[in-house]
C-alpha cells in the first residue's frame, strides 16, 4: 500500500518540486498551497505525513501543526521552513513536530527523514 | 714694625699737643692714658702726671652720661663701628664739674688692622671762670647739643634734606640731596628748588626703568600742592618728581614745611625728599604680579566654564563621586543634566548618595555587578565598561553602560571616580531591529534558493529525465554556487548572534571521540571525491569533554571543510592529544597548499579570505574561521594555526576537560 504524503506551502514551486519527487519515489501525493486547505486535506486525505512550511498566509503552519497534532496524533509531520529564528524551532518541536529541516533543504536529506519518520512507529523527534 | 709705629705716633704726637689749644689724650687699646698733653690736663683739672696709666674713662667718668658716648675710646674694641668721631660731650673734671666739650678722635691700627691706640681730641666749648656759670653753661650746652643733632640728622640722613630761603633759593642742601639728584652740594647752593622740579612736558625716563609722562595736569597738579603749603604751612607725603642732572626723573615723597622766625614771618622751607625708586619698582612688581594673578584667574574661570559646558552639554550622563571617609565607598558629588534627565534626579536629591541609590535593592545581579564594579575600579583602576541595569528615581529599569576613571590628587591618592552611563535602550532598540532585519532577509533569500536547490536536485537526480555530461557540469555549477549562497547566509546569521552574544553555548559533559567519528563519518564522502585520505589519530578510546555537543560539531566541520578545501592531494589528520592537562588539543593537519607567513596573523578576521585559491566547488564566505574561533574562545579554549607553504597548515584549538 502506497503512503500519503501532503505537502503544505504557499510556495508552489516547492510544492511542485517535493511533489514531483515523491511520486517519483511512489508515495501517493496531495498538496495544499494554505492553511485552510491544508485542513480540509488532511480531513479527506488522511495522510500519513504532512510536510509542512511555517510562514504562511491566513493559518500559520505552527498552528496547522497544533490543530492536526490535537485532532490526528498519529499523523507525522516533517517541519520545512526557512526561518532561521531558534524559537521557531523550540516552537515546532513543542507543537509535536516530528521533524524540522531548514529551507533549503536536500532533497535527498528530507527524502531520508521522511523514509525514517513513516518506518517508525514511535514518534520520531529529530531535526536537522 | 711696632717700633716704627710707636715713634710715628710719638711724632704724629708731638707736633700737634704743643702747638694748639685743643686738649690731647693718647689711649692704648685697652683705654689706658699714654700721653696727654697740657691742655688736656688743663680742660680736666689735673696734673699731666696724674692722668698717666689711669684708665680714659675713670678720669672723664661723667654721671650723667652712660659711657656710650664715648664710645669712640671707650671700650676700645668697639673702635672699628666708627673709626672717626666728632660729638658734643660733657666730661666731669677733677672738681666733679661738668666740662662741655667737642671730642673728636681718631683710631690708629697695627698692619693687621687690629686697634693699637686711639688719639682723642677735646675742644672745651665754654671757658669756666669761677663758680657761678652753672645756667649760662648749661643753656649754652643744651643749644650746642640741638645744633649739633641737627647736624647730624643733616649730614647723616638717607633722606635728602634741603633748606631754602624765603624766595625758594637752596641754602642748605645735605649729601643725600646732592647724590639723589647727582649735583654736588656746591652747584646746588643759590640755585631756586623749582629748577629740580619736574615740570618740562614729554615722556621722561626714570630711576624704576618705567617712563612718565609729565603734562599739563601734572604741572597744575602739583602747583596746586605748592598752593597748599603756602595756605597749611606744610606739606606732606607728597609723591613727585625730581630731576637728576642727565634728565632721568626720580620718583620722591615730598615733606615741606614753611620755616617761620619767632615774629612769625616766612623764613624759608625745609624740603625732606624721600627717593622711592625702590618702593615703585616693588609697587610696579607688585601690579606686575596682580595683574598676572589676575589673567590667570580669567584663564581659570575660562577653563572651568569650558570643563562645566562639556560636563553638562553631554548626551551621557556623568557623575563625580567622592571617595568616603573608609575609602570603601564611593559617594554622589556632582551629577550632569543628563543624568537629571536619565534617572529622574534633581542635583540636589541625589548629592551624598551611592551608588546603591540607583540600584534595585531586588536586583541582586545589578548589586553584585556594582560591588564587584566599585571594588574593581578602585583597586585596580580598571575601566572596562561594564553593561548594568540600574534604577530610575520612578522605579523604571535603565539598561545602561558604566565606564569610569579615578580622580587623583597631585600626590596620586584616589579621591574620587568619575562615571559615565551611557544608556543602552536606544541601541538596545536598534540591536532588535538589526536582528529583526537580519532573521527577515535570511527568510527572503531561503525561499527562492529552496526552489532552485529543490529543482537542481530533482534534474540531477534525474527526475525529469537523463542529462548529458555537458548539461549535467552546467548544473553542478548552479548548485555550487547556491550552497556557497546558503553558507554565506547561514554564517552572517551565526556571526551576527555571536557579535550580540546571543548565541550562548550550553556546556554539557559530552564523549569527544564519537563526536569526531560522527563528523569524519559525515565528511568522508567529500574527502573520498577528491581522493584525499581522512582519518582520525588518538591514544585514548574516549575523552569527556565539558562542552557544547552542536558547538564542538560546528568547529570541527568548518576546520576539517577548510583543510578538504585547500589540499589536492594527501591526506587530513585529526590528531587528538589527551595528556594531564585540563584541556584536549584537536590538530586538524593538512597537506595542501598552505599559508603565507604574512597572512597568519589575518586568517581569523572576519571576511579575511587567502588570496590562495580554494576548489572553486567550496569557496568560503570568509567568515567560517572567524565564528569557528569564537565558538572556541566561548568555551574558554584557545585556537591557534601554523603553516609552512605548499606543504601544509595545522588548524589546533583547545577545549576543557569535562571531569569524570
Amino acid at each position: 500500500m502506497k503512503k500519503r504524503i501532503l505537502i503544505v506551502d504557499d510556495e508552489i514551486n516547492v510544492v511542485k518540486i517535493l511533489k514531483d519527487r515523491f511520486v517519483h519515489l511512489e508515495y501517493e501525493v496531495e498538496t495544499a498551497s494554505d492553511g485552510q486547505q491544508a485542513l480540509e486535506k488532511v480531513a479527506d486525505f488522511s495522510p500519513h505525513l504532512i510536510i509542512l512550511d511555517i510562514r504562511m498566509p491566513k493559518i500559520s503552519g505552527l498552528e496547522i501543526l497544533g490543530r492536526v497534532k490535537t485532532t490526528y496524533p498519529h499523523i507525522r509531520i516533517l517541519v520545512i521552513t526557512a526561518s532561521q529564528k531558534d524559537d521557531t524551532h523550540t516552537a515546532c518541536m513543542e507543537k509535536g513536530a516530528d521533524g524540522f529541516i531548514l529551507k533549503p533543504f536536500k532533497t535527498r536529506e528530507i527524502i531520508e527523514k521522511v523514509e525514517n519518520i513513516i518506518k517508525s512507529n514511535v514518534p520520531v523527534n529529530t531535526h536537522e | 714694625m711696632k717700633k716704627q709705629d710707636d715713634n710715628e705716633a710719638a711724632r704724629y704726637f708731638e707736633s700737634i699737643s704743643t702747638d694748639t689749644n685743643e686738649g690731647i689724650v693718647v689711649v692704648d687699646h685697652e683705654g689706658i692714658i699714654l700721653k696727654v698733653n697740657p691742655i688736656f690736663a688743663e680742660i680736666l683739672g689735673y696734673q699731666e702726671h696724674e692722668m698717666l696709666g689711669k684708665h680714659f674713662h675713670s678720669i672723664i667718668l661723667c654721671k650723667k652720661f652712660p659711657p656710650q658716648p664715648i664710645i669712640s675710646l671707650y671700650p676700645l674694641h668697639q673702635f672699628y663701628i666708627a673709626e672717626k668721631t666728632s660729638i658734643g660731650l660733657t666730661f666731669f673734671n677733677k672738681q666733679g664739674r661738668e666740662v662741655p666739650v667737642r671730642f673728636r678722635s681718631v683710631i690708629m691700627r697695627d698692619e693687621h688692622g687690629q686697634v693699637k691706640q686711639a688719639i682723642g681730641r677735646v675742644e672745651q666749648l665754654h671757658k669756666m671762670t669761677g663758680t657761678d656759670e652753672g645756667g649760662v653753661n648749661n643753656h649754652a650746652e643744651k643749644m650746642w647739643e640741638i645744633q649739633q643733632n641737627f647736624e647730624n640728622v643733616f649730614n647723616n640722613s638717607a633722606d635728602g634734606i634741603v633748606i631754602c630761603d624765603s624766595s625758594g633759593l637752596i641754602t642748605m642742601a645735605n649729601k643725600a640731596f646732592s647724590q639723589m639728584i647727582d649735583y654736588t652740594q656746591e652747584e646746588l647752593k643759590e640755585r631756586h628748588i623749582a629748577e629740580f622740579t619736574a615740570y618740562v612736558e614729554g615722556t621722561h625716563a626714570t630711576t624704576t626703568g618705567e617712563e612718565v609722562i609729565i603734562d599739563e595736569e601734572f604741572v597744575t597738579f602739583n602747583a596746586s600742592r605748592i598752593g597748599e603749603l603756602n595756605v597749611k604751612g606744610y606739606i606732606s607725603n607728597w609723591e613727585t618728581y625730581f630731576v637728576k642732572k642727565n634728565k632721568v626723573h626720580v620718583p620722591v615723597e615730598a615733606t615741606i614745611s614753611v620755616l617761620k622766625d619767632k615774629d612769625d614771618e616766612r623764613r624759608g622751607t625745609v624740603v625732606i625728599l624721600r627717593d622711592i625708586t625702590k618702593r615703585r619698582k616693588t609697587d610696579d612688581e607688585l601690579m606686575k604680579h596682580r595683574k598676572q594673578l589676575e589673567g590667570s584667574v580669567d584663564n581659570l574661570q575660562e577653563a572651568k566654564d569650558y570643563l562645566e559646558n562639556i560636563f553638562e552639554g553631554s548626551a551621557d550622563s556623568i557623575i563625580v563621586l567622592d571617595l568616603s571617609q573608609d575609602q570603601k565607598r564611593l559617594v554622589i558629588r556632582r551629577v550632569n543634566s543628563a543624568f537629571e534627565h536619565l534617572f529622574g534626579y534633581k542635583k540636589e536629591e541625589i548629592f551624598g548618595q551611592g551608588l546603591d541609590t540607583l540600584i534595585s535593592p531586588d536586583n541582586h545581579e545589578a548589586k553584585e555587578k556594582m560591588v564587584i564594579f566599585q571594588a574593581n575600579f578602585l583597586n585596580k583602576g580598571e575601566t572596562s565598561p561594564v553593561a548594568l541595569d540600574m534604577i530610575a528615581k520612578n522605579g523604571n529599569e535603565i539598561s545602561v553602560e558604566v565606564s569610569g576613571a579615578l580622580i587623583k590628587n597631585n600626590q596620586k591618592n584616589t579621591i574620587g571616580a568619575e562615571l559615565i552611563f551611557r544608556d543602552l535602550r536606544q541601541r538596545r532598540k536598534l540591536e532588535v531591529m538589526k536582528n529583526e532585519f537580519l532573521f527577515n532577509i535570511s527568510h527572503e533569500l531561503r525561499t527562492p534558493l529552496a526552489s532552485i536547490k529543490g529543482s537542481l536536485d530533482n534534474l540531477l537526480d534525474g527526475i525529469a529525465g537523463e542529462l548529458n555530461d555537458s548539461q549535467e557540469e552546467y548544473l553542478e555549477i548552479i548548485n555550487n554556487e547556491s550552497d556557497r549562497l546558503v553558507r554565506l547566509i547561514n554564517d552572517l546569521l551565526d556571526l551576527n548572534k555571536l557579535e550580540v552574544d546571543a548565541i550562548k553555548i550550553i556546556p554539557q559533559k559530552i564523549e569527544y571521540i564519537s563526536i569526531v567519528e560522527q563528523v569524519i563519518q559525515s565528511l568522508k564522502d567529500l574527502a573520498d571525491n577528491k581522493g584525499l585520505l581522512l582519518s582520525i589519530e588518538t591514544h585514548s578510546p574516549e575523552i569527556y569533554l565539558k562542552a557544547d555537543s552542536d558547538r564542538v560539531n560546528q568547529i570541527l566541520v568548518n576546520l576539517i571543510c577548510n583543510g578538504i578545501n585547500f589540499t589536492q592531494q594527501g591526506e587530513i589528520n585529526v590528531v587528538i592529544e589527551d595528556d594531564d592537562s585540563q584541556v584536549v588539543v584537536t590538530r586538524i593537519q593538512d597537506t595542501g597548499i598552505g599559508i603565507p607567513p604574512d597572512e597568519l596573523g589575518k586568517v581569523f578576521d572576519k571576511f579575511y579570505q587567502l588570496k590562495r585559491k580554494a576548489d572553486e566547488k567550496n569557496r568560503g564566505t570568509g567568515l567560517g574561521l572567524a565564528i569557528t574561533k569564537r565558538f572556541v574562545e566561548l568555551h574558554g579554549g584557545s585556537i591557534w594555526v601554523k603553516s609552512s607553504e605548499g606543504k601544509g597548515s595545522e588548524f589546533c584549538f583547545s577545549l576543557p576537560k569535562g571531569g569524570c
